[in-house]
């Protein structure tokens, strides 16, 4: 018995005996201390955490050699092999920051990006979806970010000093030929793609990836949403039409079917129209988006949507001092599929194909236009990761275009011209150190119609200047051929081309933003002709020239205001140009020195009331006054307005549902976006004006959506 | 004597045999009992680095995954600096996407992530309430198709409900039946081991007296 007592004891006493203690503290590198790490043996229970003072007392029964692992969310692990055998110990640790995602450094000069997924972006689709000024349209969202110029009678998207057609739409990697609807003069159009079918926006505003061609001063690339994972169906009633969309899902697939009626003529009868419509804008169109994935990472996406527009109206061409009937149907088809798999642990790979197909018919009075436009696209591009520190991205496109306008007046004419353009390009990501990323990267490009090659080098580079701010800088030459007007009557011209250059300071946290760029483009080959309507090729040249140096300033704080977001956004351009029929390098009509766009969201959750509003100034604009001896020398007053939206979210027959009012410029500022002049003189000898004005003062638009 | 002694050996060779999973169960039990007296961002960081701890040792289990994970959800709602929600979150989704791994069709890990949601809403409500709130319906619905006994679901569906606007299909009236609906399931709940979860019964009876 005593033996037995002696065997207890024993393996009691060699319990206490073996018990070794390990104290320290841990710090960060500034040597601050971090409560509330992790310390511990790997493989075992045994660890503890550490006090408020970092301070930490582990008690042990293990021996030997051990592994000790100290983590904390933020930091990596440390670990490191303890001898227990050699008392006492005292181990202080140094724990170094992670760079995540979050502080993590990313390339931002030029570019803003919404998405879902990411988190370091500065909108997401919702800031889109919602901005009132915007209407619903992902062109007119955008237009409240820095970089932009207020064009109201175009409603296109205008960059830096560049015109509306040198800012391309990319949707899943792939150009789009027409991405907005046909328009009528001084009436603004729209973008025809609803910002509800995207998930991911990249708005650039210079400086872009070697991915991108054919923009000389913007891209705005589009991702179509990812697999639904559940069915809906939902109805909208608008003032100005209808809209019904249905989701499907299976296991691996989804198919999202919408379908739109827009028609204006009852809500033209209530908002007094400057423009006579014989014939109301209608809108046709509907959209169908299937998913399927394939195996573990690879996915199918297809799209498709078509389009119908048309309106007829009275326009006063007064220049010619004359009343036309204008009639307009534009019919347009996109389709585009991409499949996007992992080829291995190293290789992604991306692929797509799409077709485009636009149609419009115009009659101005007994004279009649058509113009077809198609285009078919292939692209493929693999991501190379085999390297931590180096993403490796290649790719190739071909498209060919096919432009054919048909003009029947007292003759008829028959202008046509095809383009195979063959593109690669090359780009590698090089993060050289925690501070320090840069990306590299340059693209070829071969038009058979230009019969022309052109190599366009680009690249950026961002430092980290402290754990929430950093500066970027960006580089690129970028080429685009000459528009469709120009090209179906002078196939012979050359690319016009841009120089980026970017300087941007980004300091981003606790849900605030601060970025201010600094940019300076030069331009040149651009299209100069001595009469618009010109028929002779030889009157084209690419003798223009032009330049636009600026600095834009972008704000926003969710943090501050309870509920509240709010953004403001400021440029400052200085833009000059000598092409098209300019005599002289002049500031062009399109480009105001001020923009300011001050962006106001709140939710009222008491009320379930969304509001948003949206203040928008432009500085005037120039306009060329011909009783005068100078050139572009007048101007127009400034631009101003107020759009409001309410959002109300509530239940209707015991089903979700959207109550939503958008009004713009609600308090009535008479705007002028220029002026028109007679192309003849009076009998005084003086030119007589009209001012330019939006088709209509102010409107307000409502509707009910319900999920069914 | 030499009896004795053998039995004494032997015993101890079966005790240490026996302990790995004896010790697991002990430590898991004792863990989960400090996790209910949890009040503040402090203690419950030291339960979820001492599941950490457990999981670490016990890769093939998921319970330390799920309390580690539960433990970081709790923390997110406390914690009043926005900015640092976020990475808590991550880190709670990183431990509760391993234990999805290790056991995919468990109800409790879809009750827990539509727990997690509603914390990354706060982050940014106007940015993510409607995204997450669809997330959140789509984890309950599949944690009451694996298991439709699992009280905790009605418990975080009533929640949701009550914190809705009534206008939009939530409010007391609409989610008081759904917390009796909890209650009942979780009087008639046992638990599959001692160390499986078995929280949410009181929080249910103290929303219930509120509404009553």
């Amino acid at each position: 018995m005593k033996q037995l007592l002696f065997i207890v004891l024993f393996f009691t006493l060699t319990d206490l005996l073996a018990q070794v203690e390990i104290s320290g503290t841990i710090s960060d590198v500034k040597g601050n201390p971090i409560p509330g790490t992790n310390i511990y043996f790997a493989g075992t229970y045994e660890g503890t955490t550490s006090g408020a003072d970092g301070e930490y007392l582990l008690k042990t029964n293990l021996t030997g050699i051990q592994n000790l692992i100290v983590s904390y969310i933020g930091y990596t692990n440390f670990e490191h092999e303890v001898d227990l055998s050699k008392v006492p110990i005292t181990i202080d640790v140094l724990l170094v920051e992670e760079t995540n995602e979050i502080d993590g450094i990313v390339i931002t000069a030029g570019s803003f990006e919404a998405s879902d997924t990411k988190k370091a972006v500065l909108l997401t689709p919702m800031d889109i979806a919602t901005t009132p000024s915007a209407q619903g349209d992902i062109y007119g969202a955008l237009a409240a970010l820095p970089g932009t110029q207020k064009v109201g009678e175009s409603g296109k998207i205008f960059v830096r000093g560049g015109e509306s057609y040198e800012t391309k739409t990319y949707i899943d990697g792939m150009m789009v030929q027409s991405p907005y609807f046909s328009n009528m003069p001084d009436v603004p159009t729209r973008g025809r793609f609803s910002p509800l079918l995207f998930s991911g926006t990249i708005f650039s505003t210079g400086g872009y990836s070697a991915e991108y061609g054919q923009a000389l001063s913007s891209v705005v690339a589009l991702n179509t949403n990812d697999i639904e994972t559940k069915d809906k169906t939902s109805i909208s009633l608008m003032t100005v039409g209808v809209n019904a969309a249905h989701v499907e899902c299976w296991d691996n697939t989804s198919l999202a079917i919408t379908g739109e009626y827009i028609n204006s003529t009852f809500h033209n009868l209530i908002f007094k129209q400057e423009v006579e419509w014989f014939r109301a804008p209608v809108i046709a169109d509907g959209t169908l988006m299937f998913r399927q994935k394939i195996g573990k990472n690879g996915m199918l996406k297809s799209f498709g949507v078509y389009n119908y527009n048309s309106m007829r109206m009275n326009y006063e061409n007064f220049e010619l001092n004359q009343m036309e009937n204008i009639n307009l149907i534009n019919n347009n088809i996109y389709l585009n599929t991409t499949y996007e798999d992992l080829l291995s642990q190293k290789w992604m790979l991306e692929s797509g194909i799409a077709y485009n197909f636009d149609r419009e018919d115009v009659d101005i009075d007994t004279t009649k236009l058509v113009t077809n436009k198609t285009t078919q696209l292939a692209r493929i591009a693999f991501t190379n990761f085999t390297s931590k520190n180096v993403l490796l991205k290649m790719g190739m496109n071909f498209s060919s275009f096919q432009y054919g306008q048909h003009i029947r007046m007292e003759d008829m004419y028959n202008l046509t011209f095809n383009n195979n353009q063959f593109s690669a390009f090359l780009e590698s990501e090089i993060t050289v150190s925690k501070k320090i990323a840069a990306r590299v990267g340059g693209r070829a490009e071969f038009n058979s119609l230009l019969k022309e090659v052109t190599f366009m080098p680009r690249l950026s580079a961002a430092y980290k200047t402290g754990s929430h701010s950093q500066i970027s800088i960006a580089y690129g030459i970028f080429y685009q051929r000459p528009e469709d007007d120009y090209l179906k009557i002078n196939p012979g011209l050359i690319s016009e081309k841009s120089y980026h250059y970017i300087l941007n300071y980004q300091y981003q946290h606790n849900l605030r933003t601060f970025r201010i760029e600094a940019y300076l483009k030069e331009y040149s080959n651009l299209i100069k002709f001595n009469d618009q309507y010109s028929g002779n090729p030889d009157d084209y040249s690419n003798s223009g020239n032009g330049n636009a140096r600026g600095i834009d300033l972008f704000w926003r704080d969710k943090r501050t205001f309870k509920d509240t977001d709010y953004w403001i956004s400021y440029s400052f351009i200085n833009s000059k140009r000598n092409y098209k029929d300019y005599p002289i390098l002049a500031t062009p009509h399109f480009v105001s020195a001020h923009n300011l766009s001050l962006v106001y969201k709140r939710f009222f959750t008491a009320i379930n009331t969304y509001v948003g509003a949206t203040y928008s100034y432009a500085s005037g604009r120039p306009y060329h006054d011909p009783n005068t001896q100078n050139f572009m020398n007048g101007k127009t007053k400034s631009y101003n307005d107020i759009s409001l939206g309410i959002t109300y979210l509530t239940s209707v027959f015991k089903k979700e549902a959207i109550l939503h009012l958008m009004v713009n410029n609600i308090l009535g500022f008479e705007n002028v976006y220029g002026y028109r002049y007679r192309s003849a003189p009076d009998e005084i000898g003086a030119f007589e004006s009209k001012a330019i004005r939006p088709p209509v003062q102010r409107q307000a638009v409502f509707l009910i959506s319900i999920l069914l | 004597m030499k009896n004795v002694i053998l039995s004494i050996v032997i015993s101890f060779v079966f005790m240490q045999a026996y302990s790995t999973d004896d010790q697991y169960f002990k430590i898991m039990a004792s863990s989960i009992d400090d996790l209910d007296y949890c009040k503040t961002v402090e203690a419950y960081l030291e339960c979820a680095n001492k599941f950490e701890r457990i999981a670490n040792k016990e890769k093939t289990e998921w319970l330390p995954y799920y309390y580690a994970s539960f433990a970081y959800v709790n923390i997110s709602f406390l914690e009043q600096d926005v900015s640092k929600k976020d990475p808590l979150l991550d880190k709670a989704q990183e431990l509760l996407d391993i234990a999805f791994q290790l056991a995919p069709t468990e109800s409790e890990l879809f009750v827990l992530q539509s727990f997690l949601y509603p914390s990354r809403i706060m982050v940014d409500p106007m940015g993510r309430g409607m995204l997450y709130l669809d997330k959140i319906y789509e984890s309950l619905d599949k944690a009451e198709e694996l298991n439709a006994d699992n009280p905790r679901i009605y418990f975080l569906r009533a929640i949701n409900k009550l914190n809705l606007p009534e206008s939009m299909g939530g409010g007391a009236e609409i989610s008081k039946p759904i917390f009796k609906i909890a209650e009942e399931k979780f009087n008639s709940f046992v638990p599959a081991t001692e160390i499986s979860p078995n929280w949410g019964k009181e929080a249910n009876e103290i929303e219930l007296q509120k509404l009553n």
